[in-house]
């Protein structure tokens, strides 16, 4: 897997400036700040769960969470976010919805809305938005999550999709920030996910155990375990 | 680290403010007020641009559809008064940009991180990039001086590549920041690509030898209209890998037709790729000591480099019909 990301970035790695992203209860190590990684696994099995357990779970008071969901509204991702017990505080977490309009139950949140899935500059631009919103908050470390890439793929080609995953994954080792992508592998041709992978700095693949059923992941390329290591999902 | 940034404002005094910033962050500040001027500054030597998003002759994502055109991998910036809600954001077909608003306190320090943020590490490209690219940047450098020496050379090897692969075509090139550009050709004549559209830019990320049965099934390639135009089907390339293991550049195969390549196939290419390289490494320390090198090149048997019409000419050659190799551009 390769790098994109800086050497020089403002991950405070070795000077203490900036402190890693930890993961609550999920199995994970903390994460330097500035880093950015693909989350490769079925949404059935936990992939999703996992990313948005990632991004919106866990924050601490001075982070904010960006999810840039491609097929679900704002007001079903905080459902889906409570439901596998990630709920973020109400300020701290912002929506771009490429869905809808749909605001029932999603007021206290910073949701924002593009035209679909295809409105990649739209995307990036409400990105950028709610970064300089939080920012102006004195909320100055920032959790992205995208859910899906696949989507993305699915509505554009490889590479306008590539640059759009680049310019976030740029952005957020700029800021030392975290991002997550969802891709989920069994939808694409492997060069498309060795692609998309070469913009981030490490890969969570996720799966479903043979013997239990259960959810397991591992790590590659930033801390964490390096065997299969079974998580709890709201369906186990 | 340096790079050159236009920023276009129709407002004089943010302009001004913008292009200060940015020149006290490092990097090199042009400014214009409005689209037409800034189309005619838009060129290789443009790292990035920043732009308001009303202009009076236009807006800055036509800017921005321009810059795509002329130069794929600098980056664009919206850095402007305008929400996100107000902007046509569907029109510009697979526009990715920054943006940053214009209002916001510290917006200036923050644009002037991202830039130079987004020039150091070139996050707007639509391909990845090497983990080492910028000391694979500056290790091609060191080569740059004895490219048109070793030319002669690199044609015959070519010609040899396509005997020993049964090709119609075969290629050297390097790939340098931005383009990827052929110092040797057999059965087609390529010129300089920008990087985003080279099958090479992938290539380079992988270790050895690089393989592709066909071009049209392959997802990154499949709206690549150059590679219909120059009838390429097949890809096959070795790295040109220096004694630092850094990668310079590819020793390429290609066919017009789908095919699968064989393990004798990338033996060959490796080995071709291995002696290009070394003809390079050789050339350069000749040309580090003040020798030109280009005495082997006037020896009387060295064989002539091929090309396209060389190769269809020749009714023996199994595998070639004359119809094949013919994309040339």
């Amino acid at each position: 897997m390769s790098s994109q990301q800086p050497t020089d970035r403002p991950d405070g790695e070795g000077d203490g400036t900036m402190d890693p992203y930890r993961f609550g209860d999920l199995p994970l190590d903390p994460i330097p700040a500035g880093r950015n990684v693909l989350v490769a696994g079925p949404p059935h099995v936990g992939a999703q769960e996992l990313v948005l357990r990632m991004v919106a779970g866990s924050l601490a008071d001075d982070e904010g969470a960006v999810l840039i969901t491609t097929d679900t509204d704002s007001a079903s991702v905080l459902d889906d976010c409570r439901r596998c017990g990630a709920s973020p505080r109400a300020d701290g977490l912002g929506v771009v919805d490429c869905v809808g309009t749909t605001t029932d139950g999603s007021e206290d949140i910073r949701a924002t809305t593009v035209s679909g899935p295809d409105d990649l500059t739209g995307m990036g631009m409400r990105y950028s938005k709610l970064c300089a919103d939080f920012d102006a908050d004195s909320i100055g470390r920032i959790r992205m999550g995208v859910a899906s890439v696949s989507t993305l793929l699915s509505f554009g080609d490889v590479q306008r999709t590539s640059r759009f995953v680049h310019t976030l994954a740029g952005r957020n080792a700029s800021i030392g920030g975290f991002g997550v992508f969802l891709l989920d592998p069994e939808t694409q041709d492997e060069r498309t996910v060795r692609t998309i992978a070469h913009f981030c700095d490490g890969r969570i693949q996720v799966r479903e155990a043979e013997d239990s059923g259960d959810s397991e992941l591992r790590v590659r390329g930033v801390p964490g375990p390096r065997e299969w290591t079974p998580f709890e999902t709201d369906s186990t | 680290m340096s790079g050159t940034v236009l920023c276009v404002d129709p407002d004089d005094e943010a302009r001004s403010a913008t292009a200060s910033t940015l020149e006290d962050a490092g990097l090199t500040a042009t400014t214009c007020p409005d689209l037409a001027t800034a189309v005619d500054r838009l060129d290789g030597t443009i790292d990035c641009v920043v732009s308001e998003f009303e202009l009076p002759d236009g807006s800055g994502l036509d800017l921005l559809t321009v810059l795509r055109e002329r130069v794929p991998d600098a980056s664009f910036v919206l850095f402007t008064e305008a929400d996100p809600d107000d902007i046509d954001s569907s029109a510009p077909d697979g526009a990715v940009i920054e943006y940053v608003p214009k209002r916001d306190p510290g917006a200036r320090t923050r644009l002037a991180e991202l830039v130079h943020h987004s020039v150091a590490f070139r996050t707007q490209t639509a391909y990845p990039l090497p983990d080492d690219e910028r000391d694979r940047v500056e290790a091609l450098e060191a080569y740059r001086p004895i490219l048109s020496d070793v030319s002669p050379a690199f044609d015959r090897l070519a010609t040899l590549a396509s005997d020993l692969l049964d090709v119609p075509m075969a290629a050297i090139g390097i790939l340098d920041e931005h383009e990827q550009e052929f110092v040797a050709c057999y059965g087609v004549d390529f010129g300089v690509f920008p990087r985003e559209e080279t099958v090479c830019t992938y290539a380079l990320l992988e270790s050895g030898v690089s393989t592709i049965p066909d071009l049209a099934d392959d997802p990154r390639f499949a709206d690549n209209e150059g590679l219909d135009t120059l009838d390429l089907r097949a890809y096959a390339s070795a790295n040109l890998t220096t004694p630092e293991r850094r990668v310079v550049g590819t020793f390429c195969a290609y066919d017009s037709v789908p095919r699968e390549w064989t393990d004798q196939d990338r033996e060959h290419l490796q080995l071709l790729a291995a002696e290009a390289m070394e003809q390079m490494d050789l050339r350069r320390r000749l040309h580090e000591h003040g020798d030109t090198g280009d005495a082997t090149d006037r020896r009387p048997d060295a064989v002539p480099a091929g090309n396209a019409a060389d190769r269809r000419r020749d009714p023996d050659r199994p595998g070639t019909d004359g119809d094949r190799g013919g994309g040339e551009k």
